[in-house]
């Protein structure tokens, strides 16, 4: 039987000490739904808790890798807590976390999904962060071997966000960047002593790019007119590149204009069709 | 041919140290080039820590390229998940191992990484010691050796927590077996793992399959506190525990094919290493083991 599952609960343990206060009171509903042998409950159960939570930096180690790609959310989020970047902690105990663990997820990616809800429930008031998340999540699956969208290539993906997001993000990258090591300066925080742009009114699509699908990748952001927008999306949607030239031509694409348009998105790496 | 018959073709290297990338130039860390130009009976070789999405460091390119022997120590491998080995790692691994030129690679056969292989994911626990995950690691160790064409040695991690039914030497005996490998025996892990687990430093020894040990590490490390949970952190300082001065003197006139030996002292600097290469070096005289080479 694979030990997978019980070593991912000890990370689990590791990143969260109520879990082993829970684990340690009751046993049996905190294991509920854990794939565990007999064998390796008792293992689990006979060990020593305390070894679980002795090493204080394992999640802020962790925290650091992932707020390299949430800088910009993570830094706003920061700023705005009295707790400084001890607010983002809060994220390895929660559900979204430990479902990543326990699932072999991206934690990545959990963290952007963490970042959003925070937003969605109220926590925090400041709409930016979950723009901004929303927007580096993308950028961060692109860094990830993932299933690409329709006739989208590896190279791209898109995102909705309100109108001024990749503005305000750029903005605040360049801030953190001048302060030398980004991430660093994104766990301090950026507060009103940095004051960024307020969002706009509408919502926008961005067009994310990478020069290469993988962490290594190079990556940048173009905002998308409305009409290439909706081209792009209905190529992302699964449709065929003639059912694509039809859309442009709904579009207002003149007759000739619609086939260089898709030849231009396909030239520029945006598309591929595999048509027979 | 059997791992006893292509140990014979393995090189001996001697003393050497390790390093992960951006180690040596980490503050007041060892000065790889000075301690080869003033002591090089302590370094040997390089035993390089790779990460395939780090890649290596300038000191690491500048001592392979200068033609001195290396051994690649993986960092980002769980052996005993056969969905780690995809193409593109293997990949990396191919292309690093051409930098490289190592003499074997070797890691810690434990959990580097939980889910896919990515930042953030990185940690380092034991194994469940289990003769499941003994078998599974034992295929990860051959899938490895056959697409590397380099022997893989399984080192033994450090923990803190210790779960299975297996004694740690045990399981790594049943590793080595049933993948046909080395042991590459970190005597200060195992010292940690004896104190964890109320054993002697010695518990275990006399019955482990010392003929398949290739290399042993040194490495300090000190006693912490935490609710009362004493342990010992692995930190690679320079004060090397009794335990792990005891396991390697017993060990060292027991393994009859012991190829290399690291002192993992990175992160101090050279005065402060000198201590510990030389007990290391005493030792190994005092039992003709890996001779000098001037």
């Amino acid at each position: 039987m694979s030990t997978t599952a019980l070593q991912r609960f000890i990370v689990r343990l590791q990143f969260d000490a109520g879990l082993c206060r829970r684990l340690a009171t009751n046993p049996n509903n905190t294991l509920r739904g854990i794939d565990l042998s007999a064998d390796e409950r008792g293992w689990l159960l006979d060990s020593d808790f305390r070894a679980y939570t002795s090493d204080p930096l394992f999640a802020p180690r962790v925290l650091h890798a992932i707020v390299g790609e949430y800088a910009a959310s993570s830094g706003l989020a920061v700023g705005h807590s009295k707790q400084g970047s001890r607010v983002l902690l809060a994220f390895f105990r929660s559900e979204r976390a430990h479902r990543a663990v326990q699932g072999g997820q991206s934690l990545s990616l959990a963290f952007g999904d963490w970042l959003i809800s925070r937003v969605t429930m109220g926590v925090w008031s400041d709409a930016r962060i979950a723009e901004l998340a929303r927007l580096e999540q993308t950028m961060a699956r692109l860094r990830r071997p993932f299933a690409v969208r329709g006739a989208l290539t590896t190279l791209v993906d898109t995102v909705r966000t309100r109108v001024g997001t990749s503005i305000l993000y750029s903005e605040i990258l360049d801030g953190l960047t001048s302060h030398g090591d980004t991430t660093t300066a994104a766990l301090q925080g950026v507060g009103e002593n940095r004051p960024v742009a307020r969002l706009q009114a509408g919502m926008e699509w961005v067009l994310c790019r990478t020069t290469y699908r993988g962490p290594a990748g190079r990556q940048s952001l173009e905002v998308l007119p409305d009409a290439l927008a909706a081209l792009i999306e209905t190529a992302a949607s699964g449709s065929t590149r003639e059912q694509v030239l039809a859309r442009a031509r709904a579009l207002g694409a003149d007759a000739g204009e619609d086939e260089a348009i898709i030849a231009d998105l396909e030239s520029d790496q945006v598309l591929a069709f595999f048509d027979p | 041919m059997i791992f006893l018959e292509r140990v014979k073709s393995l090189p001996s290297l001697g003393i050497g140290v390790s390093t992960e990338y951006g180690a040596f130039g980490a503050g007041d860390g060892l000065d790889i080039l000075q301690l080869r130009r003033e002591y090089p009976e302590y370094a040997s070789f390089l035993e390089v820590g790779v990460e395939v999405v780090k890649g290596l460091d300038t000191d690491a390119m500048q001592w392979a390229s200068a033609g001195h022997a290396t051994t690649y120590h993986f960092l980002d491998v769980n052996l005993d998940d056969p969905h780690d080995f995809d193409d593109e790692w293997m990949a990396h691994v191919g292309a690093l191992v051409e930098q490289l030129r190592p003499a074997w690679m070797c890691g810690d056969a434990g959990m580097w990484h939980f889910g896919a292989r990515e930042r953030g994911h990185m940690l380092l626990l034991p194994p469940i010691l289990s003769s499941d995950c003994a078998k599974a690691t034992a295929d990860g160790l051959v899938r490895l050796r056959e697409a590397t064409s380099l022997e893989i040695l399984p080192e033994n991690p450090p923990g803190r927590a210790f779960l299975g039914n297996l004694h740690l030497l045990d399981f790594y005996a049943r590793v080595c077996e049933q993948a046909d490998t080395g042991q590459l025996l970190d005597c200060a892990h195992l010292a940690l793992y004896q104190r964890q687990m109320g054993y002697g430093p010695l518990d275990g020894l006399s019955d482990f399959p010392l003929e398949r040990v290739i290399e042993l590490h040194v490495a300090g490390g000190s006693v912490k506190s935490h609710n009362g949970f004493e342990f010992v952190d692995d930190d690679h300082s320079v004060h090397v525990l009794d335990a792990t001065w005891d396991i390697f003197e017993y060990v060292v006139p027991r393994c009859p094919n012991l190829k290399a030996v690291v002192f993992e002292c990175e992160r101090n600097t050279l005065l402060e290493c000198l201590p510990g290469f030389e007990r290391i070096r005493h030792t190994l005289d005092t039992h003709r083991k890996l001779a000098v080479v001037r």
